[in-house]
C-alpha cells in the first residue's frame, strides 16, 4: 500500500498529464462492475481540462472569441498543461496566460508575430479587468471634492490615486476592439476584424462596483500615470514632451479624471 | 443533541451571481442562501458588497471547494485566514467543506479528489480538522463527495469513516444525497446501507441536487432537477433527524430563473410532509447490494479496458461540479 502523500502525487499526476496511469497507480484503484479502472480515472482527466478550458473561457471571453473555439481549444489546453494551477482560486487561472501567449507565439527573425502580440493584449486586457472588478474600490467613500487648489500649491499638489485606478499601456487599440467586440456580441454579430497595430493608452477604474475603461492619448496617459505614482502636479507636468498640450487640455484631463473619481483626496 | 445544537434552517439555495439583480429586487421568500466561499473571500466588490445586503436580511451558510482537508500538503493559513475574515464578516450560520483533498505539492486540481478510506486517512484528515475548528473557532461541517474512483487500500466504508471522523473531532455532517446516490452507482455501493450507517445525530444539513447519468456511470453536474431516487433517499434521511435539518438545492450549470430553482427546492415539502411509508430502498436502488468497500468483479481483458477508457475519453465533457465563477462586469 502506497502512504498517502505517494498515492495522491501519482494520481495527481495522472489527472494533470492525462497520462495512463502507470501499473503501481493501477494497483491502487478498483474497477466498478462496469467501468475498468482507465475509464473511471478517465473521468476527473476529462474533466480537470474541460474545466481549466472552461474556466479560462470565462475570463478571457474576447479573447476566445477573437481566436475562434477550435484554436482557443488548443492553446487553451497547451496552457493549462504548461501552466497547471497553483492556487485554491480558479480566479487566478488566467494571471499567466498573456505572457504564456507572448511567448509562445510564432516568431519571425526573434520578434514576436503582431498577432501574437495582439493576442497576448487582449488578454492582458481582460485579466487587468477582473482585477479591477475584484480588488479594492472606493464604492465606500465619499466623493472628494477638490475644490479650489490655491495656485500657490498647486504646482506642489500631489493626488492619493483611487486603490482601483490602473494604467495599461498596448502596441494595437485594444481598448477600442474590446468595445467593438462587446458591442457586437450585444447584437450577436461577430467578434470585429483584428485591428493593424497602433499604440493605445488606458484608465481602468470602478465605479460604483462596475469597471469602467477610459481610452487615453499618449500626454494624458503620461500626466494621469506620473501623478497615481505620486509626483507633485509640477513635476507631471514637466515630464510631459507633447509640445501641443496646452492649458486648457490639461484642464480638461484634470476634470476628466476628478469626473471619475481617480482621486480619493490630497496625499500627505 | 441533534445537527451539533444548531438551527434547522429550512428550504434554501444556492446564491449564484446569475440571480444576484433578481435577489436584491424582490427579496424572494427564500428560508436560506448557500454560498460558495471562494466566490466571496478574494472579491472586494460587487460579490461582496451583494453578500453583505443579502445577509443582512438571510440566514447564510459558507460553503467551500478548497480548503483541501485531505491533502498532504500543509494546511493553506492564507486561505483559512481569508475564510475567517469573510466569516467574521457575513457571520455564517456554519462553515462547510467536502471530504476530499483537491491538491498536492503545490498545484491543484479544482476537483474534489476523493480519499482512500482507511486508518492512515482517517488520523490525517481528524488532525487537520481539529486545526481547522480550532482556527475558525467553530465546528466545521463536512460534505460526502461524489466520487468516481475507489481504492485498493480502502478498509472501510464512507459513512464509517464520516461516522468516525465526527466522533473523534465533533465535526458536523452535511449529506448529499445525490453524492450518496451518484458514487453508489460508480461504486456498486448500497444507498440504504449508506443511510444506516451515517450517523443521523451528525447531520447538521443535506444537499441536493441533479446529476448525468451516462449508464456506466453517474456525473454529479448538478445542472437539472432532482431525481425521485434522490427525493426517496432525502425523506428517508430526513426523518431519521430529531426536527429534520436544513436543506440545500444546488445548481451550477445551465441555471435556470431563480422562481423555477426556488419552486425545485419547494419540493421537498412534498416528500417530507406526506405520510407515505418510506421504501424500501435496498429493493429499488440500482446498486448492486455489495458492501461499499469490496472489490468488484474484476472486468475482462486489457482490450475491454482500452476500448472503454477511449469512450470515455472521446464522451463530450460533462464536468462535475465544481466551479462557479463569476465574471467581471464592465462598462
Amino acid at each position: 500500500m502506497k502512504p498517502l502523500r505517494e498515492l495522491q502525487s501519482d494520481l495527481l499526476h495522472s489527472i494533470q498529464s492525462g497520462s495512463w496511469p502507470d501499473a503501481s497507480l493501477q494497483s491502487q484503484l478498483l474497477p466498478s462492475v462496469q467501468m475498468p479502472v482507465e475509464a473511471r480515472l478517465a473521468v476527473y482527466q476529462n474533466a480537470y481540462r474541460a474545466r481549466l478550458v472552461e474556466c479560462l473561457h470565462s475570463l478571457c471571453p474576447a479573447f476566445a472569441a477573437a481566436v475562434g473555439s477550435e484554436a482557443f481549444q488548443a492553446m487553451a489546453l497547451e496552457y493549462v498543461v504548461e501552466n497547471p494551477p497553483d492556487s485554491y482560486s480558479l480566479n487566478d487561472l488566467a494571471l499567466r496566460f498573456p505572457d504564456f501567449l507572448r511567448q509562445t507565439c510564432p516568431r519571425e527573425n526573434g520578434a514576436p508575430w503582431e498577432s501574437g502580440i495582439f493576442l497576448s493584449e487582449l488578454a492582458r486586457l481582460e485579466v487587468c479587468l477582473d482585477q479591477v472588478f475584484d480588488g479594492p474600490g472606493i464604492e465606500d467613500c465619499r466623493p472628494w471634492d477638490p475644490g479650489p487648489i490655491p495656485a500657490d500649491q498647486w504646482l506642489e499638489t500631489r493626488f492619493a490615486a483611487a486603490p482601483c485606478l490602473t494604467f495599461v499601456t498596448f502596441e494595437f487599440p485594444i481598448e477600442r476592439y474590446y468595445s467593438d467586440w462587446k458591442q457586437q456580441r450585444r447584437a450577436a454579430g461577430e467578434s470585429p476584424s483584428w485591428p493593424a497595430r497602433e499604440p493605445s493608452w488606458l484608465a481602468l477604474t470602478r465605479l460604483d462596483y462596475r469597471v469602467i475603461r477610459i481610452p487615453l492619448r499618449s500626454w494624458e496617459y503620461q500626466l494621469l500615470s506620473a501623478l497615481a505614482a505620486g509626483h507633485t502636479v509640477g513635476a507631471a507636468l514637466e515630464q510631459l514632451d507633447d509640445p501641443t498640450v496646452d492649458a486648457e487640455s490639461v484642464r480638461g484631463c484634470f476634470a476628466m479624471s476628478a469626473r471619475h473619481r481617480f482621486w480619493t483626496g490630497i496625499a500627505s | 443533541m441533534p445537527r451539533l445544537g444548531l438551527p434547522n434552517l429550512g428550504l434554501g439555495v444556492g446564491l449564484r451571481s446569475p440571480h444576484f439583480r433578481h435577489v436584491l429586487d424582490h427579496w424572494p421568500d427564500v428560508d436560506w442562501f448557500e454560498v460558495i466561499s471562494e466566490n466571496f473571500i478574494d472579491s472586494q466588490g460587487r460579490p461582496r458588497s451583494i453578500l453583505r445586503r443579502v445577509a443582512e436580511r438571510y440566514p447564510i451558510v459558507m460553503h467551500g471547494v478548497s480548503m483541501s482537508i485531505g491533502s498532504t500538503d500543509p494546511l493553506d493559513a492564507n486561505y483559512l485566514q481569508r475564510l475567517k475574515s469573510l466569516a467574521d464578516e457575513i457571520k455564517p450560520v456554519w462553515i462547510s467543506d467536502h471530504l476530499c483533498w483537491t491538491g498536492v505539492l503545490g498545484k491543484n486540481s479544482h476537483d474534489l479528489l476523493p480519499l482512500p478510506l482507511n486508518e492512515e486517512s482517517l488520523s490525517h484528515v481528524a488532525q487537520r480538522v481539529v486545526a481547522v475548528q480550532e482556527f475558525l473557532e467553530r465546528p466545521l461541517v463536512l460534505e460526502n463527495p461524489s466520487s468516481y474512483v475507489t481504492f485498493a487500500s480502502s478498509s472501510m466504508s464512507e459513512p464509517e469513516f464520516l461516522r468516525r471522523l465526527s466522533q473523534q473531532t465533533g465535526c458536523g455532517l452535511l449529506l448529499d444525497l445525490n453524492n450518496v446516490y451518484v458514487s453508489a452507482r460508480n461504486h456498486d455501493w448500497n444507498t440504504a446501507e449508506y443511510l444506516a450507517q451515517i450517523p443521523a445525530d451528525r447531520i447538521v444539513q443535506f444537499h441536493l441536487a441533479g446529476h448525468t447519468d451516462l449508464g456506466t456511470h453517474c456525473i454529479d453536474t448538478h445542472d437539472g432537477q432532482v431525481i425521485d431516487d434522490v427525493w426517496k433517499l432525502y425523506r428517508r434521511a430526513y426523518r431519521g433527524i430529531e426536527g429534520g435539518a436544513s436543506t440545500l438545492l444546488e445548481w451550477d450549470a445551465r441555471i435556470p430563473s431563480f422562481d423555477e430553482l426556488h419552486a425545485e427546492v419547494l419540493r421537498a415539502r412534498r416528500w417530507i410532509d406526506d405520510c407515505q411509508p418510506i421504501e424500501d430502498l435496498q429493493s429499488e436502488s440500482n446498486a448492486t447490494a455489495v458492501v461499499p468497500f469490496s472489490m468488484p468483479a474484476a472486468t475482462d481483458s486489457a482490450t475491454d479496458s482500452a476500448t472503454d477508457s477511449a469512450t470515455a475519453r472521446r464522451a463530450p465533457p460533462v464536468l462535475p461540479h465544481p466551479p462557479w465563477m463569476i465574471s467581471a462586469e464592465t462598462e
